[in-house]
């Protein structure tokens, strides 16, 4: 059994609650109560309880944290119960219009892990031809649904992966008797890949699914097909595998990127304990372009504005489609800085007109 | 359900529910006031067993077999007042005249602790993961691409209050 050391900090407590965690039966871990009120909110607010309750202990809820946890696990469990019957009623109401869509993350990830409680999910993304976007739109507005469905008609350049080519190695999985179109493992995890870096890997959780997903990769795995494309991106795909790996006792044995996996920047694994500290928010943060008319005349609130919206390491790296190598990030995040500084003014004259 | 004497019998509720049942609870969440619950496996098994056409004592020997242990039947009443509470009885039971509210405390002050485990309803309240977002404005949304790096993001819009940022005509984005 593994004890992570009193000194842990929050973002290497987080990795070591998930180490495995994605696993059928995942190694016990004891954690001291003040250990467990650090990682708690982490873990609450990130969508990641579920998995952590399963290292700390099914059974034995001693602690007001612990019992979150657990509670966090029903909450994940009831809930995909109810999503999987909006992804049936999805299927059936999209397919009736002539449209057949791929289903992405979410449930498309969720129903490979040991139990459905352990994943939790909201939105579901819709990955549709352009040309059938207005008819889906029409589809979904010709009756009344509660549940949130997100469209999208392309992706990250750097996927690198038409629809009709995702599509000709998607797979039917069954729900219910109902199938689902979800794309195949190759592209998928070299999605989830992108989708980490392009979030600045904030979400644990999404570092478990990639965890899974490579441990999940048998025999007919295609790696070719998954790092097909230019090399730069597919060494990205690698790292993610690497951090996965190297964060979260990932097994890549056999794999074309074990060589990378155990070879990552330093700066690339500080990145994402740092952002895990943080717990949630930062992709979504409130536009500091939005919120500077408002802040100006709060210094306190003013600074905390501009640290929020400093990229960090891997997300500057990103949006300069820098390597990911080691030599170090600061010029790249002063970089992305100066790349968004059009959008910035942008919204900044947007508010100004409408303060 | 009544019955001839007028009284009423409890009858669970069926429609719009979604259950899942775990080790010793049942998850259940009503899909008309998206709440979900948590029926520990004595308030499951009265609840299970509320078909209209069954009695409180019936409830109780119901009860008393399925964890092998003798019921009193101001348990079953601790437990429909609390279905009836979380809306998961389509029909209530008649209270018998004079029969004072139950709570778990007065249960036990009484000395009615049993074998049996109390009954227990728990409305799940467990914060959501990182799905709902920070509001953003309508400019912002429209200033944003379907081929931005992630999309358009699905953001909640402020105002207009419960709308989200999502897919517009094109590579555009909008509040709806």
């Amino acid at each position: 059994m593994f004890t992570p050391s009193a000194s842990s900090g929050a973002g290497n407590l987080i990795a070591c609650l998930l180490t495995g965690a994605w696993r059928q039966n995942p190694d016990p871990l004891s954690l001291s109560p003040e250990q467990l009120s650090i990682a708690a909110p982490l873990l609450l607010s990130t969508g990641a309880a579920a998995l952590a309750w399963t290292r700390i202990g099914r059974f034995d809820v001693t602690t007001n944290d612990l019992a979150a946890l657990r509670e966090g696990y029903r909450k994940h469990l009831i809930d995909a119960a109810v999503h999987e019957l909006e992804i049936i009623d999805l299927f059936q109401r999209v397919r009736a219009a002539g449209i057949e869509p791929l289903l992405f993350k979410g449930w498309a990830l969720a129903r490979r892990y040991p139990d459905a409680g352990l994943r939790p999910y909201g939105d579901l993304d819709l990955w549709v031809r352009s040309q059938e976007l207005e008819l889906l739109y029409r589809t979904l507005a010709a009756y009344d649904y509660s549940y949130c469905v997100e469209p999208h008609i392309t992706f990250y350049p750097q996927y690198e992966r038409s629809f009709d080519e995702v599509m000709s190695k998607s797979q039917l999985v069954s729900l219910h008797g109902a199938q689902i179109r979800v794309p195949g493992d190759e592209d998928h995890l070299r999605f989830i890949c992108l989708h980490f870096l392009f979030h600045g890997g904030w979400r644990p959780l999404w570092l478990c699914d990639v965890a899974l997903m490579v441990e999940s990769a048998d025999s007919g795995f295609d790696w070719d097909r998954c790092l097909r494309g230019n090399r730069k991106y597919a060494d990205w795909v690698a790292c993610v595998v690497g951090l996965a790996h190297q964060l979260l006792g990932a097994d890549v044995t056999g794999t074309p990127v074990a060589k990378r996996a155990k070879s990552l920047p330093r700066w690339l694994t500080n990145a994402v304990i740092r952002q895990w500290e943080k717990g949630p928010g930062m992709s979504f943060a409130e536009n500091f372009s939005f919120s500077l008319p408002r802040r100006l005349l709060k210094p306190a609130a003013l600074a905390t504005s501009f640290r929020e919206h400093w990229r960090n390491p891997i997300q500057a790296s990103v949006e300069m489609n820098a390597s990911f190598t080691d030599a170090p990030r600061g010029l790249i995040q002063f970089g992305s800085l100066f790349l968004r500084l059009p959008e910035f003014f942008r919204y900044f004259g947007h508010e100004i007109r409408r303060t | 359900m009544k019955r001839a004497n007028g009284h009423s019998l409890p009858k669970a509720r069926k429609d719009d529910l979604v259950t899942r049942q775990i080790t010793g609870e049942l998850l259940v969440y009503d899909l008309k006031r998206h709440k979900a619950f948590c029926l520990n496996n004595t308030a499951a098994t009265i609840w299970k067993n509320c078909n209209g056409k069954r009695t409180v004592s019936d409830l109780a020997a119901t009860l008393s077999n399925d964890q092998e242990s003798p019921t009193d039947e101001k348990v079953i009443w601790l437990a429909l007042d609390q279905l009836e509470k979380s809306y998961l009885l389509e029909t209530r039971a008649t209270r018998p005249v004079g029969l004072p509210a139950i709570s778990r405390r007065s249960l036990i002050r009484a000395g009615i602790l049993t074998a049996v485990t109390l009954p227990l309803v728990t409305m799940i309240t467990s914060p959501v993961a990182a799905q709902g977002a920070t509001p953003i404005t309508d400019v912002v949304c429209t200033g944003r691409h379907q081929s931005d790096p992630g999309g358009c993001g699905n953001n909640p819009c402020s105002p207009p209050a419960g709308s989200k940022c999502i897919n517009g005509p094109g590579n555009t984005c909008k509040c709806a």
